[in-house]
């Protein structure tokens, strides 16, 4: 079973490669949903509610009321959400280009090759089959290693 | 059982081969997704029975490269040789399909398609107009908001989506991410607006019922037109 110290180096391990290899942008959107917490709708006798201001309040006069609350993550959960975030952002956009790639050669004749352009000259990103072959196979292997990962989560959660 | 040792390894030298790809901006990636959106929409527009030729704004496309906006633009550029799908049915008034153009909205002010299906006859008159001209939202028949995200979407944007739409007098405005957010698919259910999550390729079912959509969306304008 994964300890929480090994969980812990894990997610700041992957941080680091992610910062280092220019995919900070990847930590930021995870960051923002650390941020954000997990809502839930709950209704007033599932929070977690200082006993005296409960008396207060009256609790029957808002026992049916439903409220959205947000939790903290635990850390298995945040390392989880670094992991389906690199699988998103940095294995499937290559799926993505190749099925539209792949679709869109059946009406041109010849490889089509995908421009992402801006107005202003020069800023242009080019996206092609020939250039996405080799890149591909090292993104497949990419969502193969954070599958073990998540499949090693899993079954500490359920052991 | 522990994870193996090497497993972190492997994983920074394959994030290392990655780092030098077009695709690791994320910018690059918001815009790819609108192009595989927009494939999807051609792919619908097949299976309805209807023909689609892609073509860009000055002549029939002829070469293989194809060019997408990376930011909101009208159907005309001086600049850019930008490329759309032109979409017949038969005996129907021919349609176009583009990506992120600008358009407008009942209050004459300016919104953003992100991938869109309009009448050809908005869309020429903008082309040959001598000032830039946005197509008005009533002559598009669907609109697709689209959000490439690593993670959850924040709530803002199905509030903003929501604005777009209640300025919109399009048939069809739908919402679509390669991600999910529970508070926006609870938000635009409970306000009747279409919604789609986690359409990415490796999903095939919620991918086919995306196209299904787009098919109904197709379906309807035959019927009417």
């Amino acid at each position: 079973m994964l300890s929480q110290e090994e969980i812990q180096n894990i997610n700041s391990s992957l941080r680091t490669m992610l910062k280092e290899n220019g995919f900070d942008w990847v930590l930021a959107q995870v960051e923002d949903e650390i941020l954000r917490g997990r809502e839930q709708t709950v209704s007033v006798k599932e929070i977690d509610l200082n006993e005296a201001y409960f008396d207060v309040l009256e609790k029957k006069s808002i026992s049916n009321e439903k409220f959205v609350i947000a939790e903290a993550y635990s850390i298995e959960e945040e390392l989880q959400l670094l992991l389906n975030a690199i699988a998103k952002g940095i294995c499937e956009p290559y799926q993505m280009a190749n099925s539209a790639l792949d679709f869109i050669s059946t009406s041109v004749e010849g490889k089509p090759e995908f421009i992402l352009a801006s107005e202003r000259p020069g800023e242009e990103v080019s996206i092609s089959a020939g250039q996405l072959q080799l890149l591909r196979e090292k993104a497949l292997k990419l969502s193969e290693l954070i599958r073990e990962i998540q499949n090693d989560l899993n079954n500490a959660n359920t052991e | 059982m522990p994870i193996r040792n090497d497993i972190l390894v492997e994983i920074g030298s394959t994030l290392g081969s990655l780092a030098g790809s077009n695709l690791n901006s994320y910018s690059a990636l918001d815009n790819l997704y609108e192009v595989y959106i927009f494939s999807l929409i051609l792919r619908a527009c097949r299976n309805q029975g209807g023909h689609f030729t892609l073509r860009n704004i000055t002549a029939t496309h002829r070469g293989t490269r194809m060019y997408f906006r990376t930011a909101p633009g009208y159907i005309s550029s001086t600049t850019r040789n930008y490329t759309y799908a032109d979409l017949n049915f038969v005996n129907k008034p021919p349609l176009e399909a583009h990506v992120s153009i600008r358009c407008t909205g009942q209050s004459t002010v300016l919104h953003e398609a992100d991938v869109c299906v309009l009448f050809k006859s908005e869309a020429e008159l903008c082309r040959m107009a001598r000032a830039r001209v946005a197509p008005k939202s009533a002559k598009i028949i669907i609109t697709a908001e689209t959000k490439f995200y690593t993670a959850a979407l924040g709530l803002h944007l199905g509030r903003s989506f929501l604005g777009l739409v209640s300025d919109f007098s399009s048939d069809f405005p739908i919402f679509i991410t390669n991600t999910n957010s529970d508070s926006i698919e609870k938000l635009l259910s409970k306000r009747g607006k279409h919604w789609e999550h986690k359409i990415t390729p490796s999903n095939v079912g919620d991918v086919n019922r995306l196209i299904g959509i787009f098919e109904t969306a197709f379906k309807g304008f035959k019927a009417k037109h």
